[in-house]
């Protein structure tokens, strides 16, 4: 697995991975596996929708939720790495 | 009971070709009785059809009349006919019902796994005092349903259905593995069924009963979400068998769209 991510990389939802929402908190579910996330990753989790690259996420979460387009870049790419490092998501090279 | 209830409760009665002095004499519920009697069940629904019995409920001490008796564990059910149609009359205590009523109050959404808290008649019967119509002693039937958190009980609805779902989810992807195609198939289905249990739930409506899914899904008021979820429903339940058996990528991607309908569902209601 590359350790890099590209900007134009499409991230790709494991299908296999449940989102719940509890009183408190969401959770992303696979297998026996569960993973408390905090609600920046969830908004980054439920824009990779396996169309949009990882640039036209970090824009729309920027206009979202009012952030600076820094900031919501870097908020990207650390939560779609955690997330893939966690198997629950894969971020293929993109097409050239 | 105001003049529109029990205009809406003759009328319904007279659709059925009986009355409500005919109905409450069938187990000599008059006017000696005191604790709530009504009736409910998918003819008042507007699901019934002409094999569909009445279902009558008394609330009270009350020993059945009629010959035909089957005991159940907290109630029992007394069947009287009315030309082809069955009339039955299911009796509850006051003690059961109160305890019903505590046990859905003590269910916690969200804290923790609701599922099965109630059982199956529990839900039903739920339900049944939720769209129910009095037929004698209108302010004692009031009062049960004041007992009862109806949405308190929807929400419990929709959280069983998504464990439900979790459950179908984990057997899914254990059959795809160890490449169990017929059960797969099949479980899919349900998966696909559960998610419109879940839909239906969250927009509102409480009958647990699967045999009516389709057609609570069509008494929905009309929405984008709802027309998509019953478009899904049918594409997704009539596969082609032939491929998904022998095919086992087929068989995968067919698996993989009820996931992801189910995914959109639950991320929908969880918004």
């Amino acid at each position: 697995m590359s350790s890099v991510v590209r900007l134009q990389s499409i991230p790709e939802q494991d299908i296999r991975v449940r989102r719940r929402r509890n009183s408190s908190a969401v959770v992303l579910a696979c297998d026996n596996h569960f993973f408390e996330i905090d609600d920046l990753v969830d908004s980054v989790w439920c824009r990779c929708d396996g169309r949009s690259t990882l640039l036209a996420i970090s824009e729309r979460l920027a206009a979202d939720r009012g952030m600076v387009v820094g900031d919501a870049l870097v908020a990207t790419l650390a939560s779609v790495v955690m997330l893939r490092d966690a198997g629950l998501l894969s971020v293929p090279e993109p097409a050239e | 009971m105001s003049a529109d209830e029990a205009g809406q409760v003759d009328q319904f009665l007279a659709k059925l070709g009986t009355t409500r002095g005919q109905i409450l004499e069938m187990e000599s519920l008059g006017s000696g009785f005191t604790g709530a009697v009504y009736v409910s069940g998918s003819l008042v629904e507007g699901f019934g059809n002409p094999g569909s019995d009445i279902d009558v409920f008394v609330i009270g001490d009350h020993g059945p009349v009629g010959e035909l008796v089957i005991h159940k564990a907290r109630f029992s059910i007394t069947i009287h006919f009315l030309g082809k149609r069955r009339v039955d009359f299911e009796s509850w205590s006051e003690a059961h019902v109160a305890d019903l009523a505590r046990r859905l109050s003590e269910v916690h959404l969200g804290q923790e796994f609701v599922a099965e808290k109630l059982d199956v008649v529990e839900e039903l019967f739920v339900h049944r005092i939720r769209i129910g119509l009095p037929l004698a002693n209108p302010e004692r039937f009031a009062a049960l349903r004041r007992r009862f958190d109806f949405d308190l009980f929807r929400g419990y609805l929709v959280q069983q259905s998504i464990h439900r779902i979790d459950g179908a989810i984990e057997d899914l992807l254990g059959m795809l593995e160890a490449d169990d195609r017929d059960t797969a198939i099949f479980r899919a289905r349900d998966l696909v069924s559960l998610t419109c249990d879940a839909f239906c739930h969250q927009a509102g409506n409480t009958n647990p009963l699967p045999k009516w899914r389709l057609r609570v899904l069509r008494a929905l008021p009309p929405s984008a979400e709802a027309e998509s979820v019953a478009a899904t429903f049918w594409e997704l339940h009539f596969p082609d068998p032939t491929v998904l058996r022998r095919d086992p990528q087929a068989l995968r991607a067919y698996a993989k769209r009820c996931m992801a309908f189910s995914h959109e569902v639950v991320d929908w209601i969880q918004r």
